[in-house]
Parts: structure tokens; sequence; C-alpha cells
């Protein structure tokens, strides 16, 4: 992947796509119509996804939006899955009005940049993957910060009194094995942005609270808050996972 | 196009990072340091783009999750369907039993082509069937039949359920009262009910 991308001049860098893209693009490119849909939607052909969204331009700038459409659709069901999880994850799955107002979010951002052809989202024929996982995060982040917000502004003042909790001994819990992420992605799902920021940032990335070393990056310059905030973002963590975890959560 | 210039986000480049860094066989933490340290003010971000990307990875299967991917789906139709409109108007305006009329195919005889039970083909020309449980394998040998594009009957059928299509103008009105809309493998079972359908055709239908 890292040899995908060159320098070209200190603002803009050239990438190329995968060869395995680059190869199914050459080996699909003018065949007609129903047997390009045909190849592309077959599952044993695996398409790559920044071939399908090469493929959906192009069918879109020949004016054969029908194609263009079933490709579409293809991607789709490439998504779907990842998107149902992510949902879930962030606990925007519930109720069914909530889910399918982010669900169409999610869908209306990423088809406009589908059926964009021009430069700036030309990056989709490269990553797809960065591109739908930044678009999908950034909506669920986004949705997920509105239900949250209020008790957030309530609670993490700069003015609030530093709270005081018992620490959980962090390596309890066990996030480097896969029933410990399970508990940690559902657990962080029931966090604020910046408790989360926080305690990822914490205990997962290693960074100290804050620092009187100007040199050292610390979470509190990280995230451009006191220490003490800091300290408040931590101790909520802890009170909220303790809870969650002994099964007194708020759902 | 094999190639792509351009001028990526902060976040954009954060991402990069860390996925090329987990692809690279570092673990999920050991990436995430990396691309901090790389990209500082995106932490924010890059911390829940690799809890989103654990997350992802941690659920399994299930019943819950089969039921909002089906709802990815059938919004899915329902945006693509208003997207490609322009270009489908032949089939919103003919419907299924329209287009099969094209062809010089009455509803039996496209009944008896398909092997599909009039009743289902009525239920689909109402809209009265889920696009989403169509498959896309019998969709395409619908198409075909009656000379149409999938993209363009499945459009069609993404479209809320109305009155037969001759009798309603505006397709993309939707009746003050919706008639409800049923599974293609429930209506394929009531067409094998009532004895329009064969066993083997029936099962054919529903792979």
């Amino acid at each position: 992947m890292n040899s995908a991308t060159e320098h070209v001049e200190p603002d803009a860098i050239e990438y190329a796509a995968e060869p395995r893209v680059a190869a199914e693009i050459a080996r699909l490119s003018g065949l007609p119509s129903r047997r390009l849909l045909a190849a592309l939607g077959a599952s044993d052909e695996n398409v790559q996804e920044e071939t399908l969204v090469h493929f959906l331009r192009a069918c879109h700038a020949a004016g054969d939006s029908a194609a263009s459409g079933e490709i579409a659709r293809i991607i789709t069901g490439r998504i779907a899955g990842s998107l149902a999880r992510l949902a879930r994850a962030w606990r925007l799955s519930a109720p069914r009005d909530l889910m399918e107002d982010v669900i169409d979010e999610v869908l209306t951002d990423v088809y406009e940049q589908l059926f964009d052809s021009s430069p700036k989202f030309a990056f989709w024929e490269v990553r797809f993957w960065v591109c739908f996982n930044r678009r999908a995060i950034n909506v669920m982040r986004r949705r997920r910060g509105e239900l949250d917000q209020v008790a957030a502004d309530e609670e993490f003042d700069e003015d609030s009194e530093e709270l005081h909790m018992e620490s959980v001994e962090p390596s309890r819990l066990r996030f480097d094995e896969p029933m410990g992420r399970a508990l940690l992605a559902d657990a962080l799902g029931h966090l604020p942005q910046e408790v989360r920021t926080a305690f990822m940032l914490k205990h997962w990335s290693g960074y100290v609270e804050e620092s009187s070393d100007s040199g050292e990056t610390s979470i509190a310059t990280l995230m451009g808050v006191s220490g003490r905030t800091v300290r408040n973002y931590l101790t909520r963590a802890t009170r909220d996972l303790a809870a969650w975890r002994e099964g007194t959560g708020d759902e | 196009m094999n190639k792509a210039v351009a001028e990526l986000s902060e976040e954009e480049l954060a991402a990069v990072a860390f996925d090329d860094a987990v692809a690279a066989g570092k673990t999920p933490q050991a990436a995430l340091s990396q691309a901090i340290a790389d990209y500082p003010a995106a932490a924010s971000f890059l911390s829940d783009y690799a809890l989103s990307v654990i997350a992802v990875g941690a659920q399994e299967a299930s019943a819950e999750l089969t039921e909002i991917e089906s709802v990815v789906m059938s919004r899915a139709d329902m945006l693509l369907a208003k997207r490609i409109a322009p270009v489908t108007g032949k089939a919103l305006r003919a419907g299924i039993l329209g287009l099969a009329k094209q062809q010089g195919l009455t509803l039996t005889a496209l009944a008896e082509a398909l092997g599909l039970g009039r009743s289902v083909i009525v239920k689909l020309d109402r809209r009265l069937i889920d696009a989403a449980t169509v498959p896309a394998s019998a969709l395409s040998r619908i198409a075909d039949a009656i000379g149409a594009a999938s993209s363009d009957i499945r459009a069609y059928l993404a479209l809320p359920p109305t009155m037969a299509a001759g009798a309603s103008y505006k397709a993309t009105d939707t009746p003050a009262t919706a008639p409800e809309q049923q599974a293609f493998a429930d209506a394929v079972s009531t067409a094998l009910l009532s004895g329009e359908m064969d066993d083997a055709s029936a099962a054919a239908w529903r792979k």
C-alpha cells in the first residue's frame, strides 16, 4: 500500500491504483454493458471496490444511468455489512427512524461522491475503504455527538469540579483479545466523544494526561483542554465502563 | 483511471497511515500511536476511526445485523430510484405489464414464458412485493423477458406500492393508505398453493 503513493508537489500527492485494480479495469473495459454488469456482480469474480467505482463513473459519464445505478447497487451490497455494524456499534440502529435517517445520510453522501468524477473525489478509485469509512464514521460521530451533547456540556465544563473515582486497572479490560475488543467497542459506544478520545489516547496510545515539558505531547495538548478536564474525561470513562461492565449502564 | 492526483485532508491522510500500518502488520494500538504521531491534529478522528474498525471486525453475523443490512439495501433502492429516475421513465410509466405488452406478451404469456405465477407478476407490477426481497437472478430473468434492464425494474419496484401502473399516473405518489408489501418468496409460495405454479418452478424462483 505504501508503495502506491508518490510525492509530486508539496500539497498534492499522486496516487496509483493497486495493480489488481488496474488489471481488472484493463480486462473488463470494452465489454458490452450487460456482460460488464454480469462480471461486476458475479461473486466468483470478486471485483475490487475501486474497480466498481471506476466503471460506475464510466457508465455515468457515458449516459448509461441504468448501468451506473446497477453498479451503485452492487457497491451498496459490499458496504451494507460494514454500515450495519457501524450503526450498531455507534448505537444508531434504534429506533428505526433514527437508523433509516443515518443510513440515508451516509448513502446519500456516498452516492454524491461516487457519481462525481471530479478530481476531488478521485481517491475513491484508489482507496475505497478509507473514503467510505471516513464518510460513514464522520456521520456516526456527528449523530452520536448530537445525542450526547447535552450531557457532555453539563458535565465537562472547564470550571466544573474535578471528579474523583477509583481507577480501573486498564489491563483488566484485556482489549488485546477478541472478546475484550468486542466489549471495548460496545462499551465505547456509550461514551461521549471527548471521553472516548481521552480514553483511547490514554489506554490505547499511552499518552500522559498532561506534561510540564513543552516538548512532550500529552492528551491535554492533543485535545486542546486542561489536564483537569482530561482527568475528568478519564474518570467519566472509568465510571461508565465499570457501570456498563456490571450491567448497570443506562441501557 | 489508474492514477489520481488529490489534495487529501488531514483526516484522509491519517486514515491512510493507520490502514497502511495495520496492513503492514502493526497492531491497531501501534498503528494508532504512529498515525497520531504523524497527524496529531486528527487525533480525535483517528481514535474513533481505529475504534470503528475494531467494532466492525468484532461483530459476528446476527439476525439484528441482517435486518439492518436489509434496511440499507431498501434505502439504497429508494435513493437510487430517485437518482436514476430520469432515465427509467419508460419503466416507471409502463410498469412491468406495460413493458411486457410492448414485447407482445400478455400476462398469461409472460407467466408461461417465465414459469412464474400470474399473481406474482401482478404483485410485482403493482409493487406489492418488497424490492429488497427479490433475488438478483429473478430480477434478471424478468427484465430479460420484457426487454428491460434489471436496474430499471429494481428502480420501479423500489417505488412505493400503488395501484396498477396504468391506473396510477404519478408513480412517485404514495397512496394515503399504502398497500402492504410481502416478500417475493412468500408471493411465490402463495402462487404455489393456489396452483399457479408447480413445485419445481417455485423452488427455482425462490433460489
